[in-house]
């Protein structure tokens, strides 16, 4: 009796210790094959501008089709990072504050897909994978050279770079410091599956080294073209300069785009008829039209509905004038945006994703989505600082962004700029893409150059110039129009006349009056 | 019975004067819909936050939306250092403060309840109905005053004015500083109190209040001062008219201020929603008329654009494009010469301000709490029997309302020159009343047309409606009591 109680005692102790270990001992979280990315932070720290590197690093993933699901590291639960994601980015914008959530620390220790670390903290495990040791640079100005291109930093007060890793380590881009004896350091390091960039910057070669990284490291191996964009286009901008600014790029063979937001009403005006001109006249030179969405004002999560025929109309008006977009480009929080994306962005297949300025959620869910190609939008300004330029390499599709300028005055420095950046820029009429949108019930397509409405193809035909015979509004006749307008002239000199003979009968009453009193 | 009746008559005339009645019917009618739940009020349209913020009250924060559909009736105060710097200068302040420390020493330090804001202006507009009743009835204890003070009840308690008491717009100020200044001056044209340095302090102080209490009512200084001017014929000693023309400086002082105050945003969100809701309305396609003037005709796309767009707009007036290609080139001169051009186009925008000039009850906002069982934006229909029968009938072209102003100027012009034949002044007073209220009849639209277009026109033409009503009670008043082709009463010696 005894020995059989022995025994069920053993087995439920040995049960026991198999049920803690297991518990104790997380199964390893496989990644899976798909193209999502979970993006955690640690916080936005919008003194350095953390929210404009977690908006960069969410275009580049979106150029990239990953979808990615941007979670703020305070805010993450336990089990979140599972295998249904590619990937997972960690991303430190402020050193002192740090990523504390342990949860997240052990669930990505136990991740199994790719994983890279962006910024400063560095943990021992992260480390480990990388196979190297952590290095702090204090009090520096470095040089990041990558090939033959290399731009200089501006100074650095802290920064963690890796330092002894193994020979298999792949290391894009390199640091170097400006001291008597230049040391080196790398800048991207991708060891297996893991990676880590020291920092991020939202312009110039660092930029493009980090893209180079992250390509590298999801195994994107593809080089392109960018997209000459001009931006700051609206009805109300200085037009003649766009105008001369795209006669300049057909002259010199230099295919481009334009980012333009329009107007949902008022389309029947003379001024929509001219607006639209200029952009026909685009379309000729071989530009391509990206329609940006609107601005936003005050309205609510219940206004997606009103977004929705505002971007119909965008299309619809656009046509009767033989205007036709290829894409919708937006600030990169509208692809955060449920509300936002899925009333504008989610109609076109080709999109153009600015960077942020005046962030206005409706309904933010940090999920965002992908097209079938995305530019990403950086500034030529913030490329003309890089040496070698036209050596330049762009791993995601990229629109490189010239700002219209308000005046003509500038448009030499303008046209500098671009002859000056001398890149063999991507031509949307020879690319094998075809894009489309989509709103109410027309669809718009850009196929080698020609374009497709409802499936019909449809010749720019119509002249450069306004044509103001279409909008101007029948004149509708009015009956008895005449009738009333003599009507109200007889009334005007009937009411002349009795106010005459008033006063007239006021003067003789008043004169009435006094006599009887003088009698 | 007849004798019974007059009898009682007669004991109830003795003791209560019409100015009573006016009195406690407007206490009774406007305590009601003020203070008895579901109170009403008008919600914010957005512009509360310029009268509260630099007082120390705070919107709280609230999971629903605190714009335009309900009226919202609490609001923080704040604790600390109120780091919020006067957004406008305006005398409506004192009349928040006041209700704010009224609220502090009666419910609380941390909250504040709009019904206090309801109760400062509820008291002084009672005093107010009270002085403008006994102005048109003095001295008489006629049935026919009985009716002027019942007619004084129905027009000026009427919903549609008190509804802004519980609200931080600045019409309430404005109604109660006119009903004053016109009751102050028909008390000195009355001679209803042996003393007339209180009805003179009366008239200028309120006239300094109202003036001051909003930016657009700088200009209205001038018609204002034509009232004054007929205080000069008062009295003919020394001192007295230097009173006056220190008086009428004042006034005059109080317009340029308020209109020195106007900051350049006020400038622009103004020459913007003039230019959107006034240049380019009314007609058919603006764009060449635009061209024509020196603009770029694809501005014309900005038809019907408000400064802060209500939801998705192509460009926000408030960046550097807009404000360089466009606000930076237009002005006040701008548009005057436009509308010189386009005359016909501006004849269309005083016809519609015409027709919006009787509506006086907000129609943007709703009136009931949220909870007191009224949709989003619900309008009361309590007591608005004035309003929307004056609103429905009164017809809308602006020929009429000139051809109206002409009328009365010609009516009350006869009654000071019988008057000024009779070396009396009360006929003189009472016409430089009637043409300084016509002229803010008239102007005023023309101001708002040409300052700010038709956006929020309704609200723009508040001071016209009012003194438009004010004359014309002043009209009934004096047939009522035979005085409209002179003021001298039967009996009464010359002065």
């Amino acid at each position: 009796m005894i020995k059989k109680w022995r025994w069920s005692m053993m087995v439920l102790l040995g049960l026991l210790v198999f049920s803690i270990i297991t518990v104790i001992k997380p199964v390893p979280v496989a990644a899976a094959e798909t193209n999502r990315v979970l993006l955690v932070y640690d916080s936005k720290n919008t003194v350095a501008h953390g929210e404009k590197k977690i908006d960069v690093l969410q275009r580049i993933l979106t150029s990239m089709n990953l979808s990615v699901k941007t979670v703020k590291a305070s805010n993450y639960h336990a089990g979140e990072l599972n295998a249904t994601y590619t990937g997972v980015i960690t991303m430190v914008n402020w050193r002192q504050a740090g990523l504390k959530n342990t949860q997240f620390e052990t669930d990505r220790a136990h991740f199994t897909g790719i994983k890279l670390h962006i910024g400063d903290c560095l943990t021992g495990t992260e480390a480990k994978d990388l196979q190297g040791k952590i290095k702090v640079l204090n009090e520096q100005q470095l040089i990041l050279k990558n090939g033959n291109d290399q731009q200089l930093l501006p100074f650095s007060d802290h920064l963690e770079v890796l330092d002894q890793l193994p020979v298999n380590a792949i290391k894009v881009g390199q640091l170097t410091s400006q001291q008597t004896d230049q040391k080196t350091y790398d800048y991207g390091v991708i060891v297996g599956k893991n990676a880590y960039l020291p920092y991020l910057k939202t312009r110039g070669l660092s930029l493009l080294v980090a893209e180079q990284t992250i390509t590298q490291l999801f195994g994107q191996t593809q080089q392109y073209q960018p997209l000459l964009t001009f931006t700051d286009v609206s009805p109300y901008a200085n037009l003649k300069v766009l105008d001369q600014l795209s006669e300049y790029c057909y002259k010199r063979k230099i295919p481009f785009a334009i980012s333009t937001t329009t107007v949902a009403d008022n389309t029947d005006l003379q001024a929509f008829a001219q607006f639209t001109a200029f952009l026909r006249r685009i379309e000729k030179r071989n530009g391509v039209i990206f329609v940006q969405a609107p601005v936003i004002g005050g309205a609510t999560q219940s206004d997606g509905q009103r977004l929705s025929e505002m971007f119909t109309s965008y299309l619809v008006s656009f046509s009767r004038y033989q205007v036709y977009p290829v894409g919708i480009s937006a600030p990169g929080y509208w692809n955060q945006d449920q509300v936002l994306r899925r009333n504008s962005l989610a109609k076109a297949n080709h999109w153009l994703l600015l960077p942020n300025t005046d962030v206005t959620y409706l309904k933010q869910d940090n999920k965002s989505q992908v097209a079938n190609q995305s530019f990403m939008a950086v500034s030529a300004a913030s490329l003309t600082t890089i040496q070698n330029q036209s050596q330049i390499k762009f791993n995601v599709p990229t629109a490189v962004t010239v700002l219209v300028p308000s005046s003509m005055k500038k448009i030499h420095i303008v046209e500098r700029e671009i002859s000056g950046l001398g890149f063999q820029w991507f031509n949307f009429a020879q690319s094998k893409t075809s894009t489309e949108i989509k709103s109410g019930t027309t669809t718009v397509n850009y196929r080698q150059g020609k374009y497709y409405v409802n499936g019909s193809e449809e010749p720019i035909t119509m002249s450069d110039q306004a044509h103001t015979k279409e909008s101007v509004q029948p004149k509708t006749k009015v009956l008895f129009k005449s009738f009333f307008k003599t009507q109200g002239q007889i009334i005007g000199v009937f009411f002349g006349i009795v106010f005459i003979v008033l006063l007239i009968f006021i003067l003789i009453g008043r004169r009435i009056y006094r006599n009887m009193f003088k009698r | 019975m007849n004798n019974w009746i007059k009898n009682k008559g007669r004991l109830v005339t003795r003791y209560v004067s019409p100015a009573t009645v006016a009195l406690v019917l407007a206490a009774i009618i406007s305590g009601i819909l003020l203070f008895v739940p579901p109170i009403h009020g008008l919600a914010d349209n957005g512009d509360f936050y310029r009268a509260i913020l630099s007082n120390g009250i705070y919107r709280l924060p609230s999971s629903h939306s605190q714009f335009l559909d309900y009226v919202i009736t609490k609001f923080g105060i704040f604790k600390y250092f109120n780091e919020n710097n006067t957004v406008v200068m305006s005398s409506q302040s004192l009349f928040v403060r006041f209700a704010l420390l009224l609220n502090k020493l009666f419910y609380s330090r941390s909250v504040f309840d709009l019904r206090f804001m309801g109760a400062v202006y509820y008291v002084f507009f009672l005093g107010a109905v009270y002085l403008l009743a006994k102005s048109l009835t003095y001295p008489f204890r006629k049935i026919s005053s009985y009716v002027i003070a019942v007619l004084v009840v129905v027009i000026f308690a009427d919903s549609s004015f008190t509804l802004y008491f519980n609200s931080f717009f600045g019409e309430s100020e404005m109604l109660i500083a006119t009903m004053y200044a016109f009751a102050a001056i028909m008390l000195l044209v009355k001679k209803c109190y042996k003393r007339r340095w209180p009805a003179l302090l009366l008239f200028f102080v309120s006239t300094i209040l109202m003036i001051t209490s909003k930016q657009q009512n700088a200009p209205l200084a001038l018609s204002y001062t034509v009232i004054a001017i007929g205080l000069f014929f008062l009295s003919h000693v020394k001192v007295q008219k230097i009173m006056v023309a220190i008086g009428i400086a004042g006034i005059l002082a109080s317009g340029v201020l308020t209109y020195l105050a106007i900051n350049s945003d006020f400038n622009n969100i103004n020459m913007f929603q003039s230019f959107t809701h006034g240049v380019l309305v009314e007609t058919q396609d603006p764009s060449k008329k635009i061209k024509q003037q020196g603009l770029d005709e694809e501005f014309a796309l900005m038809r019907s654009q408000n400064y802060y767009a209500k939801q998705f707009d192509a460009v926000k007036p408030t960046g550097k494009l807009v404000q360089k290609r466009l606000l930076s080139k237009m002005n006040i001169v701008w548009i005057t010469k436009y509308y010189l051009k386009n005359q016909r186009q501006f004849m269309n925008l005083m016809d519609l301000a015409a027709k919006d000039m009787m509506v006086t009850q907000v129609k943007a906002v709703g009136d009931y709490t949220r909870g007191a069982g009224h949709r989003a934006g619900a309008q009361t229909k309590y007591f608005v029997l004035y309003s929307s029968y004056v609103g429905a009938f009164f017809p809308g072209k602006f020929a009429f309302i000139c051809l109206l102003v002409v009328g009365f100027i010609t009516v009350y012009a006869v009654g000071a020159y019988v008057d000024f034949r009779q070396h009396r002044y009360q006929g003189i007073l009472r016409f430089c009343l009637v043409l300084g209220c016509m002229t803010v009849v008239v102007f005023v639209p023309i101001i708002s047309v040409i300052g700010d277009g038709d956006a929020d026109l309704a609200k723009h033409l508040f001071m016209a409606p009012l003194s438009l009503d004010l004359v014309f009670i002043l009209f009934i008043s004096d047939i009522l009591n035979h005085t409209l082709w002179h003021t001298k009463r039967e009996g009464e010696q010359h002065d």
